[in-house]
């Protein structure tokens, strides 16, 4: 292998597919950076084994040649090392050339670089899937899936199924749920055309990773989904998730359809209100706030009795239904509340003991959260 | 190693190992125990890299496979060895977030856990909870050198494979190719079931002024020639500030004293062999109680320099009750 680059072209690329690298893994392989040069392109591979992220450079870009190839070829070059190196290197192209089969030289300037290689033969064979039916969705739409659902993932590994957003396709519906058992979030999108039904569980993780990708990314995302795979295309990046294997738990049912009342609320006031009751509240404890709802007033209420009390009133923009108490972890209001994009919320309760829903008048995400038994 | 130079060391498990291979009858999870050296992590290599080689039905290991087994770079083998003396709770944290994902690459996944019994219990306890609920095409294997510290309730779901003791005469030859003196190669040999380390204990700087040393206060319990104290002020080697070597002294010292025993009662396998004119001139000044005296003292100052005693106390109490 043995070719010319244009340095900012190639340094972004390897910053691109940086992410995926992890310095923790059980597999020395995998600190490396998979090259894989062709005659149409540079193809970049990095993996934790979790999540791979691929990326393809090609030759030209508006007939414009990025890439000037003495000889294709492969490599495995260590990534964090490289991308060190890259961002260094004071020259507009560099020069980057394989030799003996464990070296890799880097030229630029008046520099000349030679790093420690290791097999690129057992780099792992991650294969790509590829559907028929992919979904599209824009990376915006996608950023905000990701975002409303994957707050509720548990955080503790005691059921390993949690820690990731079930993705369900079903009836042309797209079904997200996400749920650490103590409240959940589910977003719904439907689709005017054809998809085969599936059932996969993605880690939250993985999708935490991809929505810091997708910030920088404008275009179209492609969906491919398989029994033991994700993979979500972009135009030259590919962001490949492993999956959790199991089966999720049935969600559909418990969601209530019926609410004895309703409260609404401007959204940004609420989260305020909520962000001052929480202060009084200790780093890594449950935070238990209470609604004392009454006719023309909400109180909104927190004790806590090593730190202190704190009571607040509040006038929702409308109500209606019979009167509660109810107490629960202000964390999960305030993590609900702030994925929403819209200005008015409207808080659904069933009863005291009885989980809750937060609605808007978007109609595809549902925010449900258990109450706790206060005396 | 080859799978072959295994089978001569550790007959017993590979043959149970190819068995249950070639008749589709592997078990979920191995429990490995034996002592240290008798190869039980490479067998547990040698096993993945069975159900993994290109050329089925065999370990070639020269084929990508089980290079990447060996180099520890296949995605669905994965060791997981005590970091500092213990296994991590990342560890066993990292080891329930891959029994819990899909695969990367198509196969059968094998975890490997060796040293196990370097687990706290409630991390030996989340591990139990997966071999409890085995996956299909998933192989588990755990290492142990203490199989009395294992949690009953893991050795019971658990297929036991006991390795045997490496046969001293097996590191002696191993010595010997590796042109060690025939006599510290038994003497070596001795100190150690592994036979790496073997090797590198015969090859250390002091092993033969341990000897000499060994040697020289030996002559001296049994003539009482010298104060023995004084003896090891001339010696080669500082056992007072270097604990290693003072490990070695104990250990190679009891050797010394139990081939005294062996010699009172007529028996013949003696690793001093150049020590026996001597030895046999002089037996009848020690009365075998004192010979058991010290063969006791010895086993107690091995004991309380495993537990960090102080060490200039130690050697001098020692050696004065060896007297």
């Amino acid at each position: 292998m043995k070719f010319k680059i244009k340095n900012n072209i190639f340094t972004e690329a390897i910053n691109n597919v940086n992410r995926a690298l992890s310095t923790k893994t059980p597999m020395p392989i995998l600190k490396s950076i998979k090259m894989n040069l062709t005659d149409e392109g540079m193809h970049l591979t990095a993996s934790d084994s979790n999540i791979t992220i691929k990326q393809f450079i090609p030759t030209y870009i508006n007939n414009e040649q990025n890439i000037m190839i003495d000889e294709i070829g492969s490599a495995a070059v260590p990534g964090k090392l490289l991308l060190e190196v890259l961002r260094k290197a004071n020259d507009e192209y560099v020069e980057i050339a394989m030799f003996e089969e464990k070296f890799i030289h880097i030229n630029f300037k008046n520099s000349d670089f030679t790093l420690n290689c290791l097999d690129v033969r057992e780099y792992p064979n991650i294969k790509l899937i590829s559907t028929n039916q992919p979904i599209e969705l824009d990376s915006n739409q996608l950023n905000e899936i990701i975002k409303q659902t994957v707050i509720s993932v548990a955080t503790s590994e005691t059921r390993p199924i949690l820690t990731g957003v079930n993705i369900k396709i079903q009836n042309n519906v797209l079904h997200c749920v996400a749920t650490d058992s103590y409240r959940l979030s589910e977003k719904n999108v439907s689709f005017d055309f054809e998809l085969p039904d599936i059932n996969i569980v993605v880690p939250g993780k993985s999708l935490l990773e991809l929505e810091r990708l997708l910030v920088n990314t404008k275009e179209k995302v492609q969906l491919h989904l398989s029994n033991n795979m994700i993979s979500f295309k972009m135009d030259q990046i590919i962001f490949q998730s492993r999956l959790l294997d199991g089966n999720y738990p049935e969600t559909s049912r418990l969601i209530p359809k019926e609410f004895g009342l309703e409260q609404q609320f401007n959204r940004q006031e609420l989260i305020d209100v909520v962000d001052r009751v929480s202060l009084l509240t200790r780093e890594g404890a449950t935070n238990i706030i209470k609604f004392d709802i009454y006719e023309d007033k909400t109180i909104i209420s927190l004790d806590s009795p090593e730190i202190g009390k704190v009571v607040e009133e509040v006038h929702p923009l409308q109500q209606e239904g019979s009167l509660i108490r109810i107490g629960f972890n202000s964390k999960y209001l305030l993590d609900a509340l702030k994925v929403l994009k819209e200005e008015i919320v409207t808080i659904k309760f069933t009863g005291e003991v009885r989980p809750f829903i937060i609605k808007t008048d978007d109609d595809s995400l549902t925010q449900l959260i258990l109450p706790v038994r206060i005396e | 190693m080859s799978l072959n130079q295994y089978k001569r060391i550790q007959p017993k498990v590979i043959k149970m190992l190819m068995n249950s291979y070639q008749k589709n009858r592997l078990a979920h999870t191995y429990l490995f125990e034996g002592e240290k050296g008798t190869k039980k992590k490479e067998i547990a290599l040698e096993f993945a890299k069975l159900l993994y080689c290109e050329n089925e039905g065999t370990v070639c290991d020269s084929c990508l496979n089980c290079m990447r087994i060996s180099h520890h770079n296949h995605p669905n083998v994965l060791l997981i060895e005590p970091d500092n003396g213990t296994i991590k709770k990342e560890q066993v944290l990292y080891l329930q977030q891959e029994y819990a994902k899909t695969n990367l690459e198509e196969g059968p996944k094998i975890y490997i856990i060796d040293e196990i019994d370097k687990m706290s219990i409630n991390a030996s306890n989340s591990i139990l909870k997966f071999i409890e609920e085995p996956l299909e095409n998933t192989y588990t294997i755990l290492i142990t050198e203490n199989i009395h510290r294992i949690l009953p309730t893991i050795i019971s779901r658990s297929q036991v494979l006991n390795f045997q003791p490496i046969p001293k005469k097996e590191i002696v030859e191993h010595l010997k190719k590796n042109e060690i003196d025939p006599y510290i190669a038994s003497i070596c040999a001795h100190l150690t079931n592994d036979l790496n380390e073997a090797l590198e204990i015969a090859n250390e700087e002091h092993i033969i002024d341990v000897i000499d040393l060994v040697k020289t206060v030996g002559q001296n319990i049994l003539n009482k020639n010298e104060d023995l104290i004084v003896l090891l002020e001339n010696s080669q080697v500082d056992i007072y500030k270097d604990k290693k070597q003072l490990a070695y002294f104990i250990d190679i010292m009891l050797m010394y004293m139990r081939d005294i025993k062996k010699l009172v009662h007529n028996n013949d396998n003696i690793i001093f062999n150049h020590e026996l004119p001597f030895i046999n001139k002089h037996l009848h000044l020690l009365s075998k109680e004192k010979i058991i005296y010290n063969i006791d003292r010895l086993l107690k100052a091995k004991i309380s320099l495993e537990y960090n005693g102080n060490t200039v106390l130690l050697i001098d109490s020692l050696l004065i009750n060896l007297m």
